[in-house]
């Protein structure tokens, strides 16, 4: 099961690592009980190395995850710089920058590293499993990173695990969740 | 002075020639003796005319001089030789003619002697017996060999025969001496004689027989010659004309001496032998005709010393055709040691006797009625006729052999009842002509026995409708008299119609050839009763093709109906008949399939849709197809052989029909028209587009169209109405419109190619603003302007006079005033291209730009390209609008063009069988124009991302190869990518599509939010456009007529909404967050489905890259 994973990890991180800048994370890892719903933080650190000056506009990707016995997908919640325009299923996710000329070092709000967005989780049943987000620029025109000046997006990719188990230590792990998702909440209505 | 000496010669022979012998007595014959009772020779030996009566008694012998006297010349022939001393008539009647030498009796081997030795000689013998031989011949060609004889038509033109070099020739100059001849067929003649003024002879060498000369009376150079009848030794010939109906000479009897005289008859021009009678050595030959009887005078005469020869006659009553049979009558022999040679009748001064001749005809005649003769006689003369007589042999019409007619002066006449058992058919009956002179002459009367007028009882008796129509497109008994019997299944009758009505062979007795029509027009011309449909009508008369041209589709074709014209009886039989309707569909299964149905009753089922309406006006007609025709070239055809056009087309002319009101009536006499129902109005139109289901009607075939004459009333429905301009606007959306519209020729100078008057140019103005005002355009470009002063082409001075009229009429509707009104105040304004001068063209119309300008600005001013031919010249000019932010960045550039039209040939390669007349000329413009924008004529500032908007009439389909050099050479065209295959904004020949067309460049194309062709115009009948209405009574102008802006032009508008300010999607003038969710809520959907703006990187689909690509647009022009 590990070995999968990693190999799963493997093949993407071949396809897609030269493209990409900054770097992004997904987490934290995650274990869960059975039923809870838990959130998993998309971040982009160093969003503009490679691109003075540039802005960005959106980023589309998609949501995998190794075993969906164990975990689904529920949902999205867009970082405060963004709204999520998602359309349909591919993307999973789409969010376009508030700010109508992208975002860039200048608009208010900016911060780096920033969160793009929560991405909302569901466990199923006990095991664990790789979580990622992933991008397909070249097949599809709305995944990956745009940056104003490029009419080619970037590619990109992030992951995690999400273990669900029946342990003592779900209910704290759970309730961490929780707070990120308030915490996301708040800053949103801030913003 | 020699020809003072000739002149006097001349007379001097005449008044001098010398009588050897009494007068002649006309109708006694004249032979030719040679010998004076000395044994014979081959050397000179004297000539004697004997006459005999034509019982054989001796009259006289007159010898012809052997000595030189008083300018007449010694005359002598051989003495064996048989072909010497042929004896002619002149033609006129008036003088013997023979040919010999001059020399003294006994000239050794006088036939082989030379011109220098013995000159040959003419002789000419009047009817007093007066001997003329001072005509002769020194020429050396006339000498060496036989002279034989000689033939002439007035006694002075001779032409001499013989074996000599010069063969048949013509004497130039009688009376005289002849140094030259004129050779007219070197060949060795025997006999030259005259008859129906045409040269013939006859001839023992070659292929022997005897031939005509030339054409008629040749007298110099070498003569074509035709054999008429093979003889093995042919000597005298004589033809006679015997029957009336073959034309000319007929019949032509030849003395043989291979011992026959022979008979050739003539039958429809050919030559065959009839028949012969034995005589031995026959070589002199004439005769007479009488009637049906030739009477012939044969003669024969000896080669040795002792000479010999004998004079016969042959009697031939076998008439015209017959074979000559029996024997010859001998009448006289001639003395010892003297020989028989030619034989003529006699000369008379008073000229040749005549036969009376007569003509006739008799009326036409139903057996058991009776037929009328009559005729006119010509009098015989030499002596003139009295007691002329006219018989006809009747008894192949059950009468008398010898019908006596009533002769009256020249006329005759009779009356005779034919029996009613006589068959019908054409009798040719034999009459005769005869006078107390004992004269008479043949001719025949045709009498045409016609089947009885009656109806039909159960017994066909007339010709089959199907046999009149044929398989083919025309009648195969055309011209023929004939009588048919059918139902009427349409009445068209009288002047104000098509004068007649189609009959329809009843079910019964149709044929079971899908491909023959059971229908006819008869054409009765007001001839006959009245009929109704139902009727049972029987019409005698003449199958006739009535041919009638008209333009169908938009050529000129041509069509041929056959019809019964020429009627001479017609009657109804009974009334109410039932008829058989046959059911058409369209599209046919082939061109000219509608053929089988001519003049057939018809019924058309299906919906069928108005695609023409242009003569609906002028002549009744509508013009129908299943839907909707559009032009072949609407769309390209990359084929080798334009298959797909040709496809198309074909498609075309078996979809089309045409619908007339079956009238005569046309433009000013037309008023109302039966379609639509109501009649046509301003406020009861029929647009192209309207259905119409159920016609039963009639198949008519004029005018180069199939044509259905409807014989019920037909209702259209209004399927097709005419659009309102509000939802027209709304859907083209946009922050400016701009307005590409054709004004159809708007002259502000009366009666040129504009309106003809005040009241029509009011009507015109008031239609064109209220199209153009409704329109709420930003920006026009027009077509049809009135360039020059004067109105014409080439005109001295450009005007702006019609185009400030339609400014003046933009701002009065501005002010909320009538189009015409005196005070025009409001933001429209032209942009003037006369200071540009004579680049403005040549022709007398010009394209213009109309603009408000409150809404946009100029910046800088127009261009123009002119291509110096009769592309109008194409103008541009650079706007911005009026306010804003970084205007600069929001600049555009409008181009106007007018193509040349496709109405007449260039020539030089220019024309194209699909494209039209001049396609060459209007892709040089496109080309031409595309590399002009190409050098930013208006200095247009954005430069190389200059946004161009090019608009007008280009007279070139969307498949035609100007539009394509366009689209393939970064100018894709508006209509095409947003309206589609519907679009339309013009009808020719029936036919839709679009000529006026909205294309942009891709900067352009990207701002553009929609286009519309506003349908006001193509659809509508043109009678209701205010122009042209000469031809209208003042009832039509008045009733169509409206102040509304339908019919305002031939073109339809076009609207297009755009927004030179990029990314402002609501168009409301600035780029901002609304832009921003218009475009971020529309991402994943296609651009059809969406404002096509949105799609800013123009790959079809609304994306993340659209929207970074918008971003960039609202970082430009933040606000």
């Amino acid at each position: 099961m590990k070995n999968l994973l990693v190999l799963g990890l493997v093949a993407v991180a071949t396809a897609i690592v030269p493209a990409q800048a900054g770097t992004y994370t997904l987490g934290p890892a995650a274990t869960v009980g059975l039923g809870d719903s838990f959130d998993m933080t998309l971040t982009l650190a160093d969003p503009f190395a490679g691109h003075p000056g540039d802005a960005i506009t959106s980023f589309g990707f998609n949501v995998g995850i190794l075993d969906p016995s164990v975990v689904s997908y529920t949902g999205f919640t867009a970082g405060s710089l963004f709204f999520d325009a998602t359309f349909g299923p591919i993307p999973t996710v789409l969010v376009f920058a508030n700010d109508p000329g992208g975002l860039s070092t200048l608009t208010p709000g900016y911060s780096d590293p920033f969160i793009i967005g929560v991405l909302h989780f569901s466990a199923l049943q006990y095991g664990t499993t790789g979580i990622s987000v992933f991008t397909d620029a070249a097949n599809d025109p709305n995944q990956g990173l745009y940056y104003a000046s490029s009419a080619t997006a970037e590619d990109f990719s992030a992951s995690s695990d999400a273990t669900v188990a029946p342990e003592p230590g779900t209910l704290a792990i759970s309730a961490l969740g929780v707070c990120a998702l308030a915490l996301a909440s708040r800053r949103r209505r801030a913003a | 002075m020699p020809k003072k000496l000739g002149l006097l010669s001349v007379f001097f022979v005449v008044a001098c020639g010398l009588s050897y012998g009494a007068a002649f007595t006309p109708g006694n014959l004249v032979v030719v003796r040679s010998g004076t009772g000395a044994t014979l020779t081959s050397a000179a030996t004297a000539v004697f005319l004997d006459e005999y009566t034509t019982a054989g008694a001796l009259v006289q012998s007159i010898a012809i001089p052997t000595v030189d006297a008083a300018g007449n010349r010694a005359f002598t022939i051989s003495g064996t030789a048989t072909s010497d001393g042929s004896l002619t008539v002149s033609t006129d009647g008036q003088y013997l003619i023979m040919a010999g030498y001059s020399a003294a009796p006994g000239t050794a081997g006088i036939a082989t002697t030379t011109s220098a030795v013995a000159n040959r000689v003419v002789a000419r013998i009047s009817p007093a017996g007066v001997i003329d031989t001072t005509t002769f011949m020194t020429a050396a060609n006339a000498g060496g060999s036989n002279t034989r004889g000689a033939a002439s038509d007035n006694g002075s033109n001779l032409w001499v025969g013989g074996a000599t070099t010069a063969g048949t020739y013509f004497v130039p100059t009688f009376g005289a001496v002849n140094s030259t001849v004129n050779p007219l067929v070197a060949i060795n003649t025997r006999v030259v004689k005259i008859f129906g003024g045409q040269l013939y002879y006859s001839t023992g060498s070659g292929t022997t027989g005897v031939y005509s000369a030339g054409s008629g009376l040749p007298t110099s150079g070498t003569q074509t010659v035709t054999l008429v009848a093979p003889s093995t030794s042919p000597y005298g010939f004589f033809f006679a004309d015997m029957s009336p109906s073959e034309a000319g000479l007929d019949t032509l009897y030849i003395a043989d001496d291979g011992g026959t005289v022979k008979k050739f008859s003539k039958v429809a021009g050919a030559w065959a032998q009839t028949g012969s009678v034995a005589f031995s050595g026959a070589r002199g030959l004439t005769g007479s005709v009488s009637g049906a009887t030739v009477t012939l005078f044969v003669s024969t005469g000896g080669s040795g010393a002792t000479g010999g020869g004998t004079l016969a006659r042959i009697t031939d009553a076998s008439g015209y055709n017959g074979a000559l049979a029996g024997s010859a009558t001998n009448l006289a022999t001639a003395p010892a040691n003297t020989a028989f040679r030619g034989v003529a009748f006699a000369p008379q001064s008073t000229g040749v006797s005549t036969n009376p001749s007569a003509t006739g005809t008799a009326t036409d005649v139903s057996a058991g009625s009776s037929t009328n003769f009559s005729g006119t006689l010509v009098a015989g003369t030499n002596p003139a006729s009295t007691g002329l007589a006219v018989s006809c042999d009747l008894t192949a019409v059950g009468g008398s052999s010898t019908f006596v007619m009533t002769v009256a002066g020249a006329n005759f006449s009779g009356t005779y009842a034919v029996p009613g058992a006589t068959a019908p058919q054409n009798y040719s009956l034999p009459c005769i002509v005869s006078d107390t002179q004992i004269r008479s002459s043949s001719f025949t009367i045709v009498l045409k026995v016609a089947v009885p007028f009656n109806c039909e009882t159960g017994v066909k008796t007339s010709t089959a409708i199907h046999t009149v129509q044929g398989s083919g497109a025309t009648s195969p008994i055309t011209g023929q008299s004939v009588e048919v019997e059918g139902i009427v299944v349409g009445s068209f009758q009288g002047a104000a119609n098509l004068r007649g009505y189609y009959l329809q062979e009843p079910d019964a007795t149709w044929d079971n050839n899908p491909l023959t029509s059971e229908g006819v027009f008869v054409f009765d011309n007001g001839v006959g009763p009245i009929v109704n449909v139902g009727d049972r009508v029987r019409v005698a008369g003449t199958v006739t093709e009535f041919t009638s041209s008209g333009s169908w589709l938009g050529a000129t074709l041509t069509a041929s109906l056959t019809e019964i014209g020429a009627i001479t009886n017609s009657q109804v039989c009974s009334t109410g008949n039932s008829f058989t309707r046959s059911f058409v569909t369209l599209p046919a299964a082939a061109q000219g399939d509608l053929e089988r149905y001519e003049g057939m009753a018809v019924q058309i089922n299906q919906q069928l849709t108005v695609t023409g309406n242009f003569s609906l006006g002028t002549f009744g007609q509508v013009d129908l197809a299943p839907a909707l025709l559009y032009t072949p070239t609407v769309v390209p055809d990359a084929t080798v052989g334009k298959t797909a056009w040709t496809a198309a087309a074909d498609l075309i002319a078996r979809s089309a029909i045409q619908m007339d009101d079956g009238s005569n009536l046309s433009n000013t006499n037309l008023f109302p028209t039966i379609f639509p129902q109501g009649g046509l109005s301003a406020a009861n139109t029929l647009r192209d587009g309207d259905t119409v289901q159920g016609i039963a009607g009639v198949m008519d075939n004029r005018f180069g169209a199939p044509r259905v004459l409807a014989t019920a009333a037909v209702t259209f429905n209004h399927v097709n109405p005419r659009p309102a301009i509000a939802p027209v606007l709304t859907s083209v959306g946009g922050r400016f419109r701009a307005i590409s519209a054709n004004v159809l020729n708007f002259f502000t100078t009366f009666g040129k190619r504009g309106a003809a008057d005040q009241n029509e140019f009011d009507h015109q103005k008031t239609k064109i603003i209220e199209a153009l005002y409704g329109m709420n355009g930003d920006v026009f470009g027009l077509s049809e302007v009135q360039n020059f002063a004067n109105g014409n082409t080439s005109g001295v001075t450009y005007t702006n006079l019609a185009l400030q009229s339609l400014v003046d009429g933009l701002n009065c509707k501005f002010a909320s005033l009538g189009p015409l009104c005196a005070t025009p105040a409001g933001p429209f304004a032209f942009v003037d291209t006369l200071p540009l001068g004579t680049i403005n063209g040549t022709d007398a119309i010009r394209s213009a730009i109309i603009y408000r300008t409150d809404r946009l600005l100029p910046t800088g001013g127009p261009a123009i390209y002119s291509q110096n031919d009769t592309n109008r010249p194409t103008i541009a000019q650079t706007f911005a609008p009026a306010s804003g932010a970084k205007l600069n960045l929001q600049s555009f550039t409008f181009v106007v063009n007018h193509f040349r039209s496709k109405g007449s040939a260039c020539g030089g390669g220019q024309d194209d069988a699909f494209q039209g007349n001049c396609n060459g000329l209007r892709l040089n413009m496109a080309q031409n124009v595309v590399s002009w924008l190409a050098t930013n004529p208006t200095a247009d500032p954005l430069g190389a991302s200059r946004r161009q908007l090019l608009v007008g009439d280009f007279n070139a389909y969307f498949g035609e190869d100007p539009i394509q050099y366009f689209k393939n050479n970064g100018y894709p065209n508006l209509i095409n990518l947003i309206i589609g295959t519907n679009a339309y904004s013009y009808n020719f020949g029936s036919q839709a599509g679009y000529l006026d067309h909205a294309i942009a460049n891709a900067a352009m194309n990207g701002l553009v939010k929609s286009v519309a062709e506003w349908h006001n115009n193509a659809d509508e009948p043109t009678s209701l456009q205010a122009t042209q209405t000469s031809l209208q009574s003042a009832a039509a102008q008045a009733a169509y007529y409206a102040p509304d802006p339908y019919a305002a032009s031939d073109h339809d508008p076009i609207v297009i909404g755009f927004n030179p300010l990029a990314g402002d999607f609501n168009d409301d003038g600035v780029v901002n967050t609304v832009d921003q969710l218009m475009v971020t809520s529309q991402v994943g959907k296609n651009a059809s489905q969406v404002d096509r703006r949105l799609d800013l990187d123009g790959d079809g689909k609304i994306t993340a890259n659209d929207y970074r690509l918008w971003t960039a647009l609202y970082r430009t022009f933040i606000q």
